[in-house]
């Protein structure tokens, strides 16, 4: 028998880079928050700083909780799934997996909102790749600009403004949605690599400039700045110069008195009742259960844990688990294709091992429908950065297919050209299939003896041409920068477990093809909002978390706005 | 029994001294700690224990079958051999779950020992970085440090140092400040 806690207005499950945000705007409107989060704080040790093996190979930080439930994997419905050989690693801490987080800070561009009807009105529509599932947001980027603005203000993001208020400004992205104000913070300083990679791109007429970052170039607030130390992607940041919600946004939660958090707390199902709206939350704390009353439940882990959750609590009112009377809940899953393009710069020491993967040169020309896709055979695409941040064992792997892993003559072509690799990623959008999907495995389970997730996902033909397409005008970027030899290593393939995981939640007007309205909440109860990339229709080239904290604080918006309903 | 075997130590060294021969550019695996560096893996993880040790069992069996001696009895010339027949999956016997998964599993540890942060027990006089030009850890880059064709030229530094390094440097920047002051 759980105990009964005293009853709040919002239990927030899982407090990372969404919740993190969305505690702001309804502590502030005097709603009492209690946020339930699997893992502990970060308080600013040291543990794992510049840490390869701690974080990249064995994510010390998620020993807790996440490491002990990767999904499994399987390409179609008549597979069985397994554990995936390459996963990447998700984090349980106050502040979420951003603490250990590139933290590239893109926004979408308005074409991606529209996806669906952009591409049909352009090319027709048999050029949407065949049994497709990809619709339009149930809102278009003006409606979100303003929440990528405070988000953006909240957490010191460094740029430089391409469009301000319609108005092209030179040195920004010229193909972003127009932006209502500057970045607060300029943008990192480019490294040698990225001034190189941006004159080659200036010189095939493509559009340069560096990527906006979640990590501060200059001291804000009373925050520090960055030191370019090289271990951003999947490390800690010892200076604290990210910008998590861990520094920015739950401290000035909990000052308001308004927020209670509870660390090591696991919640395992939502109730509910019979007119299928939650009561509550239960979770587990040092092994003795809990049920925590309240007037909403905001579902804030990621898109794994959120299906997961919404699943395991299937009971009367929702036999097939929450939000998915229309067998909806888990679909429409979509990655990106994380590929990583190297060139051999023969000769030349590029010092791309310090410094972090923010510091770029950044084109946006291949990415949404910034060029033309006619007889293509796929939509969308990718941004294309030139980083640096490679680490020493990854260092290692570079190496292109015709030499050997290793032995002596692996070991004399990382002597000769270990200091010359430069490279580039890419992350080229996938769109939704209703058959790509997130369920529960039906034997593997977590060592609480609770199924764990199965995602079902392959890529399909306009995937390959995507690829071939993209990685060939990485090449080419490449080449026009002096590299003499450009290969692409064998990560392609990998539909596997990552950070960048959309849909499964789906937003949308339609609740025969969506999981969540437009307010982020759940069709079939209406005081369950969800939160994360999860609930996003489309995904577009670019990194996911800015635009699942915008929408974070427009859904805690919508939920203050809408409370008496809510509530009821 | 303590995990790995004396056995199975001996059989990592020579796995490790083949993965990464001693030559002209430098000292091999086991000089270079990776063969203590894959031992702690096998003796701290229970996982990876499960797969190491029947598979390392597997490898001597192939070895003797494929090649008649076992696999730290021949020379660098007959391991290479039966390494790149587990490698293409080609071996047969008990590995862990198949023979090419568990020579990506091996190869993965020798990579971590090999180039890892010396405080895990690889890198050993920091072998690994030297052979690649990596510059070691420094948590304050500057411009020149990322400038392209530059050559910093400092002791190669791991984690623990560093962070002392890059902490002494902040605490005499903030002081010089007071004194401006």
């Amino acid at each position: 028998m759980s105990e009964r806690k005293d009853s709040c207005d919002v239990v927030v499950v899982g407090l990372g880079a969404t919740a993190g945000i969305a505690v702001g705007p309804l502590t502030q409107a005097g709603l009492k928050v209690v946020a339930l989060e699997a893992g502990g704080r970060h308080d600013g040790d040291s543990r794992y700083v510049a840490d390869e093996i701690g974080n990249d190979v064995r994510n010390e930080w998620g020993m807790s909780k996440t490491n002990l439930e990767v999904p499994t994997l399987r390409g179609s419905e008549d597979d069985t799934a397994a554990p995936p050989f390459a996963r990447m690693p998700m984090i349980n801490v106050v502040g979420g997996s951003a603490l250990h987080s590139t933290s590239v800070y893109y926004r979408l561009f308005p074409w991606h909102f529209r996806e669906r009807t952009e591409t049909i009105e352009r090319y027709g529509k048999d050029h949407l790749p065949e049994g497709s599932s990809v619709q339009d947001w149930p809102f278009g980027y003006d409606e979100l600009e303003p929440f990528y603005t405070k988000v953006e203000e909240l957490l010191g993001v460094s740029g430089k403004a391409g469009n301000l208020n319609g108005e092209i400004v030179p040195g920004g992205n010229p193909f972003e949605g127009p932006r209502s104000k500057e970045y607060p913070l300029p943008p990192l300083r480019q490294t040698g690599f990225a001034e190189m990679m941006g004159r080659a791109a200036t010189d095939l007429g493509l559009h340069p400039y560096t990527g906006a970052a979640g990590i501060r170039s200059q001291p804000y607030k009373g925050l520090n700045e960055c030191t370019y130390c090289g271990f951003c992607s999947f490390g800690d940041c010892w200076r604290g110069a990210k910008g998590v919600t861990s520094l920015s946004g739950i401290p000035e939660a909990e000052a308001s008195g308004n927020l209670d958090v509870r660390l090591q707390s696991r919640v395992v199902s939502v109730e509910t009742r019979a007119d299928g709206r939650a009561t509550g939350v239960t979770y587990v704390r040092e092994g003795k259960e809990y049920f925590q009353p309240a007037s909403a439940v905001i579902l804030s882990t990621f898109t794994y844990e959120n299906v997961r959750l919404m699943m395991l609590s299937k009971n009367e009112h929702h036999p097939g688990g929450i939000g998915n009377s229309r067998d909806q809940l888990g679909r429409n899953l979509h990655l990106h294709n994380l590929v990583i393009v190297r060139g051999l710069f023969e000769g030349q020491e590029l010092n791309n091992n310090g410094g972090t993967a923010a510091q770029t040169s950044t084109i946006d020309d291949w990415d949404g429908d910034n060029f033309d896709h006619s007889g293509l055979g796929f939509i969308g695409g990718t941004s294309m950065t030139a980083v640096v941040e490679t680490k020493p064992i990854s260092l290692a792997r570079v190496v292109p297919g015709h030499v050997p892993r290793w032995g002596s003559e692996w070991k004399s072509y990382l002597k000769e050209n270990g200091r010359s690799i430069g490279e580039l990623i890419l992350q080229i959008e996938q769109i939704p299939y209703t058959e790509h999907r997130v369920d529960l495995d039906p034997t593997a389970k977590d060592p609480y003896g609770m199924p764990i997730n199965r995602t079902t996902t392959r890529h399909r033909e306009s995937d390959y041409k995507a690829f071939d397409f993209l990685t060939e005008k990485g090449r080419d970027w490449l080449k026009a920068a002096g590299a003499s030899e450009t290969w692409v290593p064998e990560m392609y393939g990998m539909l596997s477990v990552q950070p960048h995981c959309y849909g499964a939640t789906r937003m949308g007007e339609d609740p025969a093809e969506s999981v969540i309205d437009a307010s982020a909440r759940v069709h079939d109860a209406p005081n369950i909002a969800v939160l994360c990339s999860c609930t996003m229709p489309t995904a577009g080239g670019r990194n996911p978390t800015l635009t699942a904290q915008a929408l974070a604080w427009r859904t805690a918006e919508k939920l203050v706005e809408d409370w008496d309903e809510v509530a009821g | 029994m303590s995990s790995p075997t004396p056995d199975h130590a001996r059989l990592i060294t020579a796995i490790v001294d083949t993965l990464v021969p001693a030559d002209d550019n430098g000292p091999g695996g086991s000089e270079a700690g990776v063969d203590a560096y894959i031992s702690g893996v096998v003796r701290d993880n229970e996982a990876m224990r499960g797969i190491y040790e029947p598979s390392l069992d597997a490898l001597d069996a192939y070895a003797t079958s494929s090649a008649g001696a076992k696999f730290a009895d021949l020379d660098l010339e007959g391991r290479t051999k039966v390494l790149k027949a587990i490698e293409a999956g080609e071996a047969e016997g008990g590995f862990i779950p198949d023979p090419a998964t568990f020579f990506a599993i091996l190869h993965h540890n020798m990579l971590e020992g090999f180039f890892g942060d010396p405080q895990y027990g690889g890198n050993v006089d920091f072998a690994g970085w030297k052979l690649v030009g990596y510059r070691g850890v420094k948590l304050i880059q500057t411009a020149a440090d990322q400038a392209v064709n530059a050559a910093p030229d400092r002791p190669l530094t791991g984690r623990r140092e560093a962070l002392e390094v890059a902490l002494a440097e902040l605490a005499k920047e903030s002081g010089e400040a007071v004194a401006a002051k």
